[in-house]
């Protein structure tokens, strides 16, 4: 049953094997390659994790016509995007979007706006697969793994010639193009790789000058590099630069009209290698960059009085370096971490801020019982040492029982934390001229989160399946703003960020999957999330109490798929003053038809939010978004079949 | 390296010739509050060139429009056009803070009070009781408006200002409006009318 790749020197040169295997997201019984649950070199299928784990692949994302990671994660059971004024995020189990740890290739990523990394300003061009496990992990992962972690896997290794291409256009005058060469020479592969990719923003409201949503233009470039001088050593290299522009109208209460431009760069680069030891055992070093930097510009039109710009710079390095073993049915990885990160930013009381934290962890994939009955166990833990806030622990559960080979139940029990961001630290934010002052408060103390989750799979005859999730946190050390002194006659009311918040998320998700071997694959999956606060039993905002996602993937010809994603979720609360309203509902539809010709290309019609759902005050759900677009079924080197 | 690849234009250039074009807005408020000689009389030095716009309503009444964004205007409601005059000033604008020339505030032994239960056109003099001035604790004007959270909009409660000096002048003030044809903030709008003293 288990499935462990062999550990050789040959294993180093070259990826997992390429799972060719196309699978919708909703195919837990999918055996693509993850990497996430056990942060190890040992070629895991996702069938064998310990803990649950959800992929996302190439094909799923091309499948979709996603241009950007927040569209490809749509539609999902028990992953909900999210709209702040960060932008797109992802809620896991019920928490916030800050509560997600976001990876590429399991390095952090820089530039986090109100605490979310932006999804939207992830192209998926380069994009291998995203995997994504849900609750607790900071035991492997240190800060913001409350709710989960997902990890972005990047495209790399080609061990033959590719070249890939891709364009589309579509309504609001969308135009996405996308290029990719790769290759091998000797013990040196590598690639590039180029995307861009622009539309118009829209308007629901034409009645003032307001736009609802941004025209975006988009555009970056990808190169990476593998050698391998020994066997039994190879070194990675890679770097990365992205561009995002967006532009809109907004217009304040008070009818002051603004032309709102963000600029935001991101930069990345890594290197790292890894040699093959002897006794089943290797180590891997990596050191990566990441830079970002947000230009927000607010031009008010007919006066200089309110216009703003603000300029936002965020560097972080990040370490790596973990020893892992391979004994029989153990895979055990210990490792050091270290990151740096400096913010400058005019928001903050000292204009710039650094922090550093070293952490080391452990964990044990230990399979107990490996026959036609499983018993799997996983204990791990990490402990954090932050400039900030001093030492935290976190430690890790994971325990797998399949009885039978058609069922396999999971248990994962663990502890997640988010560090205090520095906005939350040392912001000084003056807005007297609306009646308050906000400031960062350097007493912080990390969120706490302690949660369970309870997975369960039954197939049966190999192509049903019924699955069901239960999850429970609790959350300590809620950061939220507090008044900390009446405004006046001739003062501001003061507040301050604290620690004085407590929540609960907990939920269960059920569904049914028709899965290949066959021309169909469909899935119906259902959710239900109380997420509220300790305090006063509020419930958090923005959660849907209720939600249904489904899946259909059809193929009634070897060249020609028809694909769908229904996502309903039923109306969400929003609490201010203690006054809770209710956003509507709504249901959120793509389609797509995919037609493959002789010669390996694609040319694939589909529409976004079908049923123009619209929800501009919390969501800010694009249009009806009609698109066509041609794409090579993989490389147009390739000699196709 | 990757620390300096930031290489997008600075957005403040709207027409790219390398130059930002978008000034930005200093809202900063500088009181320096001191005072300088000029053909009125002592005036205050606020930092900033009060800007105001008087309107005549008939009946001795007027409107005024204050420039209070950047900085503090003084107003005289018997010489409303001659602003930040050391002596003689009833009302201070600073943003959304209003403050009477009186108490905490200042030396001018300005009082006031709030009428609500009657509207602007309908009060025809000044009681002889119930006059307040500013204190560490509570001012004349400190509940002028009603904030909405959402938006961060001041509205204009619908109530009624009396105002009187030691001279024995009296004026029925209502707040009409706190910002700009521009939607900026900090331009109050007034509806006085001198009363006869009760």
């Amino acid at each position: 049953m288990m499935v462990l790749f062999p550990l050789s020197a040959s294993a180093l040169a070259e990826d997992p094997p390429d799972e060719k295997q196309e699978c919708s997201e909703d195919d837990l019984n999918c055996d693509v390659v993850v990497v996430t649950a056990s942060r190890t070199e040992a070629t895991q299928m996702r069938a064998d994790a310990t803990a649950p784990i959800q992929v996302i692949d190439r094909a799923h994302i091309e499948a979709r016509g996603a241009t950007t990671l927040d569209e490809a994660l749509r539609g999902l059971p028990g992953v909900q995007v999210t709209q702040s004024h960060g932008g797109a995020g992802l809620s896991l189990q019920g928490l916030d979007a800050n509560q997600t740890l976001v990876l590429i290739d399991g390095r952090p990523m820089a530039g986090r706006v109100e605490g979310t990394v932006d999804l939207s300003r992830i192209p998926v061009a380069d994009i291998e697969r995203i995997e994504i496990m849900p609750g607790p992990a900071s035991a492997l992962y240190g800060s913001e793994a409350l709710g989960g972690v997902i990890n972005i896997v990047m495209r790399h290794h080609r061990d033959v010639p590719e070249v890939e291409a891709a364009a589309k256009v579509g309504s609001r005058r969308l135009n996405d193009a996308r290029l990719s060469f790769s290759g091998e020479v000797g013990p040196v592969s590598g690639g590039i790789s180029a995307n861009r990719s622009a539309q118009d923003g829209w308007d629901h409201d034409l009645s003032d000058e307001a736009t609802t949503g941004d025209a975006v233009l988009a555009w970056g470039g990808r190169a990476w590099t593998r050698i391998s001088p020994a066997p039994a050593v190879a070194v990675e290299a890679d770097g990365d630069y992205q561009q995002r522009d967006s532009r809109g109208v907004e217009i304040s209460g008070a009818g002051a009209v603004f032309d709102v431009r963000t600029l935001q760069e991101t930069a990345d680069a890594g290197l790292g290698g890894k040699v093959l030891l002897g006794g089943n055992s290797l180590l891997r070093a990596q050191l990566s960059g990441a830079y970002w930097r947000q230009q927000y510009l607010e031009n008010q039109r007919g006066s200089e009085l309110q216009d703003s710009y603000e300029e936002t710079e965020d560097r972080r390095i990040f370490g790596n370096l973990a020893w892992q073993w391979f004994p029989v049915r153990h895979w055990v990885v210990a490792g050091v971490d270290f990151s740096q990160e400096h913010l400058d930013s005019a928001r903050l009381a000292e204009g710039s801020a650094d922090r550093s934290r070293v952490a080391l962890y452990a964990q044990d994939d230990w399979k107990i019982v490996d026959s036609s009955i499983v018993l799997a166990i996983s204990p791990g833990g990490r402990l954090d040492y932050d400039t900030q806030f001093g030492l935290h622990g976190t430690p890790h559960l994971a325990l797998r029982v399949d009885p039978v080979p058609s069922l396999s139940l999971r248990v994962t029990g663990g502890q997640g934390f988010r560090a205090p961001e520095f906005k939350e630290l040392y912001l000084a934010f003056d807005h007297s001229a609306y009646g308050y002052e906000l400031h960062g408060n350097p007493q912080l103390k990390p969120e706490r989160s302690t949660g369970a989750t309870l997975d369960l799979q039954w197939t049966l005859a190999e192509s049903l399946q019924f699955r069901g999730q239960g999850w429970w946190n609790e959350v300590s050390n809620l950061i939220s703003p507090t008044l900390t002194a009446e405004g006046s006659s001739s003062n501001a009311a003061q507040y301050q960020y604290a620690n004085i918040g407590a929540a609960v998320t907990r939920g269960a998700m059920g569904g049914v999957a028709w899965i290949r071997p066959g021309p169909l694959a469909a899935s119906l999956d259902y959710t239900f999330t109380d997420a509220r606060n300790r305090e006063d039993d509020v419930l958090l905002d923005g959660r849907a109490p209720h939600r249904v996602a489904g899946s259909l993937l059809y193929r009634p010809l070897a060249v020609l798929e028809l694909g769908g994603t229904v996502e309903w979720n039923s109306k969400r609360p929003f609490t201010l003053d203690g006054t809770t309203t209710w956003s509507p509902g709504y249901t959120w539809v793509d389609a797509q038809i995919a037609w493959t010709f002789h010669t390996g290309m694609v040319v694939e019609t589909g529409a976004h939010n079908l049923l123009n759902a619209r929800d501009d005050d919390y969501l800010g759900l694009a249009p009806r978004t009609f698109y066509i677009g041609l794409r090579t079924n993989g490389s147009l080197l390739r000699e196709k079949p | 390296m990757i620390f300096l690849l930031s290489c997008a234009p600075d957005i403040r250039d709207l027409d790219g010739d390398g130059i930002p074009d978008v000034a930005i807005g200093d809202s900063s408020s500088e009181d320096s509050s001191e005072t300088t000689d000029s053909d009125d009389g002592p005036a205050i030095d606020t930092g900033f060139d009060p800007h105001i716009t008087v309107t005549d309503q008939g009946e001795g009444g007027y409107r005024i429009d204050i420039d209070s964004n950047s900085g503090v205007t003084y107003v005289d409601f018997g010489v409303p056009e001659q602003t930040n005059q050391l002596a003689g000033w009833e009302v201070s604008f600073e943003r959304y803070f209003f403050r009477v020339n009186g108490g905490e505030n200042g030396s001018g032994g300005v009082e006031g009070q709030v009428v609500t239960s009657q509207r602007f056109g309908d009060i025809t003099s000044a009681p002889g009781d119930g006059w307040t001035t500013d204190t560490a604790d509570s001012s004349v004007f400190e509940d002028w408006y009603i904030y909405d959270s959402v938006n961060h909009v001041l509205t204009a409660r619908d109530q009624v200002y009396l105002i009187r000096n030691p001279a024995g002048e009296a004026w029925k003030v209502q707040v009409l409006d706190y910002y700009d044809d521009f939607g900026n903030t900090g331009f109050p709008s007034l509806l006085v009318t001198p009363i006869p003293k009760g």
